[in-house]
């Protein structure tokens, strides 16, 4: 097992944990709020997207997000609620499987350059494009990163069921 | 930057948001609940230590867990929540710590110590200890898994902040 099947198989469990997730949801299940400062389902879903096509600019293959779509999901941003701006929820969901499918696809066609230099030509910030070092380090971390965020997805799916039961 | 490498900078990061998310909370918060069917904190905290305990297992280390324990904790176990039986909160801190140092070192130190058999028996069910045919496969398959469990301690930790609200 070489380094890029490493990150194959984490991609691929956060990439079933998040079908699972919002499997038979919409809109308006996506922006229910947890008690306290956590995030809605919305913006961990676009955030997740953000940082995968970051990942995408720096292994130099198709992106997916615009500026505008980035700039509600990035670090800091302010939360989604229901009177905010936001992406569409099936646009979310297009979205994973558009990003899952650049990087696991170019993870197992067993590429050479993990090792080079990330890009320092980004026009705008989306996810960590251009901050790390290498391709091998921007993947180590971003890997762990978003699967700590898939985890998130685990109660707000549980708060859209009883939501959902509710009606 | 090599397999090593990679499985310690996610293991570092799992371990920062754990720790961060657990720091200051009693055994009586980390047993409150989510809407729906999450787990609480004592037992996503037990259910990593256990699947640690059987990364230690496969890689030929010494494990921290009693069966008892493990048992509790396995994949599919019961839910725990108030008046349930389970391991304090304070063992199962402290069982996070030390399995994570044990990783953490094996992983700097034996270079090639992923290149050898899983030593662990599938029939003891510690973890994936004895699942997968490499030790490589079986560090990919839980750094992933573990980190998803950690994310799932970040809205029970603003739960038990709001809980002290009231």
């Amino acid at each position: 097992m070489n380094r890029t099947e490493v990150f194959a198989i984490i991609f691929k469990r956060n990439q079933g944990a998040i079908l699972h997730a919002v499997d038979g949801l919409s809109q308006a299940e996506g922006l229910l709020q947890l008690p306290g400062d956590s995030n809605c389902m919305n913006w961990v879903l676009g955030h997740i997207a953000t940082y995968r096509d970051g990942m995408l600019a720096d292994i130099g293959i198709e992106e997916y997000m615009s500026e505008d779509e980035t700039s509600l999901y990035g670090s800091g941003s302010t939360p989604i609620t229901v009177d905010s701006p936001a992406v569409d929820f099936d646009r979310l969901v297009e979205l994973q499987k558009l990003t899952f499918d650049g990087l696991y696809n170019w993870l197992k066609s067993n590429p050479s350059d993990l090792d080079k230099e990330t890009r320092d030509d980004m026009p705008f910030k989306k996810g960590y494009a251009g901050y790390w070092g290498s391709v091998i380090e921007h993947l180590a971390q971003m890997t762990g990163h978003e699967s700590v965020h898939v985890g998130e997805l685990s109660a707000l799916h549980e708060l859209a069921k009883v939501s959902m039961a509710d009606k | 930057m090599n397999q090593n490498d990679i499985f310690i900078t996610i293991l570092r990061r799992n371990q920062e948001s754990l720790l961060s998310a657990i720091e200051g909370l009693t055994h009586s918060e980390m047993l409150l609940q989510l809407p729906g069917e999450g787990n609480c904190i004592n037992w996503i905290l037990g259910h990593i230590a256990s699947y640690r305990d059987g990364m230690l297992v496969d890689s030929g280390l010494r494990q921290y867990m009693q069966a008892d324990e493990i048992e509790r904790y396995a994949g599919g176990s019961e839910p725990i929540g108030p008046g349930d039986a389970c391991v304090d909160s304070t063992r199962l801190s402290e069982l996070i710590v030390v399995s994570f140092n044990d990783l953490i070192d094996w992983l700097e130190h034996d270079t090639n110590g992923l290149s050898q058999n899983p030593a662990g028996n599938i029939k003891d069910n510690i973890g994936y200890s004895g699942v997968c045919s490499t030790l490589t496969e079986h560090f990919a398959q839980n750094i992933g898994h573990e980190s998803i469990h950690v994310g799932e301690l970040n809205p029970l930790h603003e739960l038990v902040l709001e809980s002290r609200k009231r």
